[in-house]
């Protein structure tokens, strides 16, 4: 069986840091340390659990979960992230999609896919050097309805069960779930940070405490976190593959001028390394 | 419930992918609005460019958000990312 041996969540935008550079840095500086860890827990693949921002997933057509399978990914490059290739893991691709289908989870496969900022900025972080293979997990937070957060944490379960019993022994699986928190996009309370609930999805995360996330609906977070604070059900279904699992809030800023709460964690698998 | 303003997107995605399509909107927006078979009374709106205005049309949050950004009215200030992945 393989194992996850890290699993963590992080925001995945970075921008001006005009009039708040310490705050930028600190975010920056929370970024590279969830690199940091996750480089040293030696995965095989990154499974980078983000959601499209319809850039390859349209409205035309949006599909509640896609795996992305494809050997090689060059970014999209909105946001002027850099269209440097790096590797995808189409047999850990391919082995999710079937093992899911088990768990009554139906993953849609995208052959391709030109992943965009909630990919391609944390991987430019976390893996620079290209050197772990990324398994793109997109969950949909475009279109209503969105997937229920039990869904997605069910999701999360799915993905540990293939690790764990479908993967070969010794493979060294991480979990990075990227988004969020709280904002609103072009809505009327753009620009507003909700820190508290923001505050509430890390320490429920750290406490191990991801299924009282996974007991809210899909309305309650768009209520408290917005349209694309959705991206919170990203964490859940990291949450949901590490289910019990405590953890550590890595940085924490609320930026309204950059219309989001930046957050990351870090989960504790204890001897999982 | 009202259908999605699909032309509008499609428009949008244009011009998000396109800088040459970004500057001809700009400067006379009348042959993408042919091209793309934009609604009559779809068009002042667009022109205006507003969220208020767009809301009206009913495009996409996201595709408004692109939609600002693609006509110079971006809700944040413009940066490089260079910043950061720079010092990684």
């Amino acid at each position: 069986m393989g194992r996850i041996v890290g699993a963590f969540a992080t925001s995945h935008v970075l921008m001006s840091p005009d009039g708040i550079e310490a705050q930028a840095e600190r975010v920056f500086a929370g970024m590279k340390e969830i690199g940091r860890r996750l480089r040293a827990a030696r995965p095989d693949v990154i499974v980078l659990i983000t959601s499209d921002h319809l850039n390859n997933f349209k409205l035309d057509l949006q599909v509640p979960f896609i795996v992305a399978t494809a050997s090689m990914f060059t970014p999209f490059g909105d946001m002027g992230v850099p269209k440097t290739p790096f590797r995808g893991y189409r047999e850990f691709a391919e082995a999710l999609i079937e093992h899911a289908a088990a768990h009554g989870l139906d993953l849609a496969r995208a052959e391709e896919a030109r992943p965009d900022h909630g990919v391609a900025i944390p991987v430019a972080i976390v893996n620079p050097n290209g050197a772990i293979p990324v398994v793109p997990l997109y969950i949909n937070v475009a279109m209503e309805p969105v997937p229920a957060p039990r869904r997605v944490w069910a999701l999360g379960q799915a993905l540990r069960d293939t690790v764990e019993r479908h993967r070969p022994a010794a493979e060294r699986v991480v979990v990075l779930a990227t988004g969020g928190l709280s904002h609103w996009i072009c809505m009327a309370r753009q620009g507003d940070v909700n820190e508290a609930f923001d505050r509430e999805v890390l320490d429920r995360l750290v406490r191990g405490e991801g299924d009282r996330l996974a007991a809210l609906t899909a309305a309650d977070i768009l209520d408290r976190a917005g349209n694309g604070g959705l991206e919170i059900l990203n964490w859940i279904a990291m949450a949901g593959a590490v289910a019990g699992a405590r953890g550590e809030t890595i940085y924490y800023e609320p930026i309204p001028s950059w219309l989001t709460g930046m957050g990351g964690v870090a989960m504790d698998l204890g001897g999982a390394a | 419930m009202r259908p999605p303003p699909l032309a509008v997107h499609r428009l949008i995605e244009r011009l998000m992918a396109d800088p040459e399509a970004r500057a001809a909107f700009r400067a006379a927006p009348e042959p993408l609005f042919e091209e793309f078979a934009i609604a009559a009374d779809l068009r002042p709106l667009l022109v205006e460019g507003s969220r208020a205005a767009l809301d009206a049309i009913g495009v996409h949050p996201s595709m408004q958000f692109k939609f600002l950004i693609a006509t110079g009215r971006s809700p944040v200030k413009p940066s490089s990312i260079r910043y950061y992945l720079d010092r990684v």
